[in-house]
């Protein structure tokens, strides 16, 4: 089992600041995320949703306040390591995929699996787990968005990753697609315990979570639990 | 199933990003390929040069040190041996001006067949080494005469002075001033004396002594009529050996000896008149071969230089197009744990591999087809051992290390600011500071194209400035290539009206007198005049240190027509080689010295030469008067109708005091001969400015192009024409080539005067010029280069799938 706390902190991040085109995407965000739990980010474009995301993934820097994965504060840590937090406990899953062009499906997962010092045999089976084993050897520009989506999935989930952040994942596909992404997510959560929290403007989404979050110009303005968590054919897309 | 290393994934994107993207990388292995095809190629001809060079001199055991008199001396003979070492050896030999056919050559006497200085036999009639023989080099060139038709058996007339054997000789023979005689060719030779095969280089054949005597003899009888006990008596005691050639061992200093040699002839202890002592450095038909040689080194240094920069150029333009291009995949590779230094070596990989492709292919090339195309010219002007392959292996493994660290470095230099971004920042678009337009209010816009041109060269500062610096480098090139025939094209005329302009001039034995009447009795000659020269050591000052160098004093007659140099009789006149290398000017009071004598003098004038070096001093001056007491040359213009090379030719056979004879023709073709190399190879480095261009700017507009296909199809789904489309990329390309053009001129100048100056050997002085044609011309070849490229490429614009390239991620 993989799963991870998330201890959010007054976490702030400001561009540009003391500058006259200073921009405030985070002001003072704090959460905790349990172990095990599927969390919704909610807020409209330009709330701060990616930011925040960025921020958990060890993909950019605070302005101030902290942020911990089971006690190991990750603001704090040097470039190398925050790489390898990257590498080892996180997995990403981005809006648009970010497929290596010149690797196929196999070998898209692979690299990842390499990079956190794998053998490489857990690649064909999460492939399997994302029902994609059969186009392995497809490059994304040969797959659909739904399919290519899934390789991101695959990639992000094959190191076993602690924590798995999920930005806009059905955002460039359609309901039917993007529903079953969902349904790929909700079952990794289940089936894996890894600590799932997905960033999305679609409010459909956020009933299958065990909690929503909602932030607004950088700042929560809700944190909630479901009390009815939907199963994702529940649904209406 | 074979396990996947990271390594190996990483292998295979590099793989196929080069296959998927070959057009954007084709640039890189073609420039790669041509700096490595001209480095490799240069150098490997001058390898080849020097091996024939020393595969002839070791053929032919060429000796070290040549001493020729007036006669041969059993007393100088045994003292020079006393010099020697037991591992040096020393042979005597007849060198003697003769007449072939009716080409000057000079004919070497030996009683037996030399082992030093000897005849490399590549076909013969004799057998027996104690036959007679008369051999000729198998590419022996005269004016009149070509081997075409001379084959062993030919019958040949070789002609001496009479005035060689001796008065006593000469007086049977009267009036008769030469000696015809009729020899067999029994072998054909390649001979290291004869290495320059310039018409006026006169070759050297070898006869044995004994056979040479038995014809003389038989010559002589046929002139007199009948045959003589006595001159045959004469002839058998005479010795026509005038120079011992010296072999050197391990153990012996050249120059040590040389000096021990010089200070005997300067002893007064001497028997016999010393003519000539050099060595091989200073062999007159080593130094041009020699200066050949060093030149072919220099040039596979200056250009190629110039061609590795503007590669490392294109691999830094087509690197850090790359390198935005994929930000989202180094954002991506970053996000799933991958450390910068890997993926900084997965890029140096992909370059390694690109550069690595051109290397492979310029170390093919070069080597192959550079020395070939160099062989024609050296095959017209020497006679060398067939040229062999030679892998110039030094400056491969050189070429090796500076192709992979530099590369290392320009890879390192386009990825470092990517690297040190976040995977966040790596993701997001560039951040690029917009550009506000001016307003323009109710005005329509004007030079819309030009603007459009205007604004995305200032968007990508980075990207235009390598366009510049690479066309700057292209048009460069250009203006050197053709402003260095400029140069020898002037240097020469110039030398030619003021120094060498005579239509025949004499070079008189050592120890001559003026013989300035007797010239005067015949009636070709309009006009003539004396020169005495000799070699001195100018002592000056450079820096505060003192400088001694070596160069030749010419003493001139009073009101002197040829050598056009304006200086009071009461000063001297230096050649600007001499002013710079000895640090003296006009107005200072230098020393200078002959074997025996000091001098001192005023520097009244410093003048420019091509190759005419050395300090001018006037006769009417009475401290150097002594001087002119024994003269070196005469110049002589002839009357009209009177052709140049015959009367050259009677006066060589009926004077005994004149050593050699030049024309102007053959003054010309010498000159020439000293720089023929470099105009050479302008002609090979401006056909590869021109690969340069076109691969630069290849490069530059095929990734312009690339980047902009979205918007190419997005106004072409607007509505405008290919015509508009091809303005907004084919100006953005003009402006930064025109800047570079004109850059590029400036910088041509220069460029010319670098190469020259890596060019330069002792015998040459530029007088450096560039013409207005070739600063045009260079500027037409750039701009035309660019032009027909940018043409070439707006005519895909047609082809840009407007569906496929405006599609988004998916």
């Amino acid at each position: 089992m993989s799963m991870a706390q998330v201890v959010v902190d007054n976490l702030s991040k400001i561009y540009n600041q003391g500058q006259s085109n200073e921009i405030v995407a985070l002001d003072n965000i704090s959460f905790t995320a349990e172990k095990g739990e599927f969390i919704v980010i909610l807020g409209a474009s330009g709330a701060g949703k990616t930011t925040l995301l960025n921020l958990l993934g060890g993909m950019d820097n605070a302005t101030s306040g902290s942020y911990k994965i089971d006690d190991v504060e990750v603001t704090s840590l040097s470039d190398s390591e925050l790489t390898k937090v990257r590498r080892d406990d996180i997995g990403f899953v981005f809006q648009f995929y970010n497929l290596m062009p010149n690797l196929t499906a196999y070998e898209n997962v692979m690299i990842a699996e390499l990079v956190a010092h794998g053998d490489g045999s857990r690649s064909d089976t999460v492939l399997e787990q994302v029902e994609l084993k059969e186009r392995r050897n497809n490059f994304p520009s040969e797959l659909s968005g739904g399919e290519q989506q899934r390789v991101s999935i695959a990639r992000a989930i094959v190191k076993n990753p602690r924590l798995l952040l999920c930005d806009e994942p059905t955002g460039a596909l359609d309901s039917k697609t993007g529903a079953s992404i969902i349904k790929l997510l909700k079952k990794i959560n289940k089936e894996n315990d890894t600590t799932v929290i997905v960033v999305t403007h679609n409010a459909n989404i956020a009933q299958v979570a065990d909690r929503v979050i909602r932030i607004a110009d950088g700042k929560i303005i809700e944190d909630s639990f479901n009390e009815i968590v939907k199963d994702p054919e529940e649904i209406d897309w | 199933m074979k396990k996947i290393t990271l390594t190996g994934i990483l292998a295979r994107k590099t793989t196929r990003s080069i296959k998927n993207n070959w057009g954007q990388f084709l640039s890189i292995i073609l420039i790669t390929a041509i700096a490595v095809t001209l480095f490799l190629g240069l150098s490997a001809n001058a390898e080849s040069f020097k091996d024939r060079i020393n595969r002839l001199y070791e053929e032919c055991n060429v000796a070290d040190i040549w001493i020729t008199t007036d006669g041969e001396s059993e007393a100088d003979t045994q003292y020079i041996s006393s010099l020697l070492n037991e591992s040096d050896s020393m042979e005597v030999r007849g060198y003697i001006p003769a007449t072939f056919e009716e080409d000057s050559a000079y004919m070497v006497t030996t009683d037996v067949m030399p082992t030093i200085n000897a005849p490399y036999i590549v076909d013969s009639l004799f057998d027996d080494e104690g036959e007679d023989f008369f051999i000729v080099d198998e590419a022996l060139v005269g004016s009149d005469v070509s081997l075409t038709g001379l084959t062993l058996g030919s019958e040949v007339n070789v002609s001496i002075s009479a005035s060689l054997l001796g008065e006593t000789v000469k007086s049977y023979l009267g009036n008769e001033s030469l000696i015809t005689m009729t020899f067999t060719i029994n072998g054909m030779m390649e001979y290291a004396e004869n290495v320059s095969t310039s018409t006026y280089n006169s070759s050297t054949f070898f006869v044995s002594t004994n056979y040479f005597k038995n014809e003389l003899k038989s010559a002589i009888s046929e002139m007199i009529g009948t045959s003589s006990s006595i001159i045959d008596a004469l002839i058998d005691d005479y010795s026509l050996n005038n120079q011992m050639i010296i072999k050197t061992g391990k153990h012996t200093k050249v120059s040590n000896l040389l000096s021990d040699i010089n200070g005997y002839y300067s002893s007064g202890e001497n028997e016999a008149t010393l003519m000539y002592l050099y060595d091989l450095d200073n062999a007159p038909f080593n130094i041009i071969v020699q200066a050949d040689a060093d030149q072919a080194v220099a040039l596979s240094y200056a250009f190629s230089f110039i061609f590795f920069f503007v590669a490392l150029l294109v691999i830094l333009t087509t690197m850090s197009q790359l390198i935005v291009k994929e930000r989202q995949e180094i954002g991506t590779l970053k996000a799933i744990g991958m450390s910068s230094q890997r993926i900084f070596a997965s890029y140096l990989i992909l370059m390694l591999v690109l550069v690595g492709i051109g290397l492979v292919i310029g170390m093919i090339l070069g080597p192959l087809l550079l020395p070939s195309i160099m062989d024609i010219k050296y095959s017209i002007l020497y006679t060398l051992p067939a040229m062999r392959y030679v892998f110039p292996w030094v400056y491969f493994v050189a070429t090796l290390g500076v192709l992979v660290v530099l590369t290392a470095l320009v890879v390192y230099i386009a990825c470092r600011s990517e690297l040190r971004l976040n995977p966040a920042s790596s993701m997001r678009p560039p951040i690029i500071k917009p550009l506000r337009p001016k307003d323009n209010k109710d005005k329509k816009p004007k030079f819309l194209y030009f603007k459009m041109a205007m604004r995305n060269i200032r968007l990508h500062p980075a990207k235009s400035v390598m366009v510049v610096v690479g066309i700057l480098g292209c048009t460069a090139l250009l203006v050197c290539g053709y402003g260095i025939d400029d140069t020898l094209d002037h240097s020469i005329d110039y030398d030619i009206k003021n120094f060498y302009n005579a239509d025949v001039t004499l070079t008189y034995s050592t120890g001559t007198e003026s013989q300035l009447e007797l010239l005067y009795q015949y009636d070709e000659i309009e006009y003539a005049e004396e020169v005495a020269s000799t070699s001195i050591t100018v002592i000056g000052e450079n820096k505060g240190s003192t400088t001694m160098m070596d160069t030749n004093l010419y003493v001139l007659p009073m009101d002197h027509q040829f050598q056009n140099v304006e200086f009071d009789s009461g000063t001297i006149a230096i050649s600007s080689k001499v002013s710079k290398d000895a640090g003296i000017d006009v107005g200072d009071t230098i020393t200078f010295e002959t074997v025996d004598e000091t001098f001192t003098g005023t520097v009244g004038v410093v003048y420019k030469t091509f190759v005419f070096h050395g300090i001018l001093v006037s006769s009417s001056n009475e401290a150097y008067a002594p001087l002119y007491s024994n003269i070196s040359t005469a110049y002589i213009n002839v009357k009209d109708g009177v052709n140049n090379e015959d009367f050259a030719l009677m006066l060589k056979n009926d004077l005994s005091f004149v050593s050699s004879t030049t024309t102007y023709a053959e003054t010309y073709d010498y000159i020439n001969s000293i720089i023929s190399s470099i105009s050479f190879m302008t002609l090979t480095i401006k056909i590869f400015a021109i690969l340069l261009a076109v691969v630069v700017l290849f490069n530059l507009t095929y990734l312009n192009f690339k980047d902009r296909t979205r918007e190419i199809a997005t106004l072409k789904v607007t509505g405008f024409s290919t015509v508009d489309i091809a303005k907004t990329l084919i100006y953005e390309s003009l402006i930064l080539v025109l800047i570079g053009a004109v850059i590029g001129l400036a910088a041509g100048f220069p460029m010319e005067i670098l190469v020259l100056f890596v060019n330069r050997n002792s015998l040459v002085e530029f007088l450096y010029t560039v013409s207005a044609w070739t600063m045009i011309l260079s500027f037409i070849i750039t701009i035309g280069t660019a032009i027909i490229i940018n043409i070439i490429l707006a005519t895909r614009i047609r082809k840009v799938p407007m569906v496929e390239s405006l599609k988004s991620v998916e």
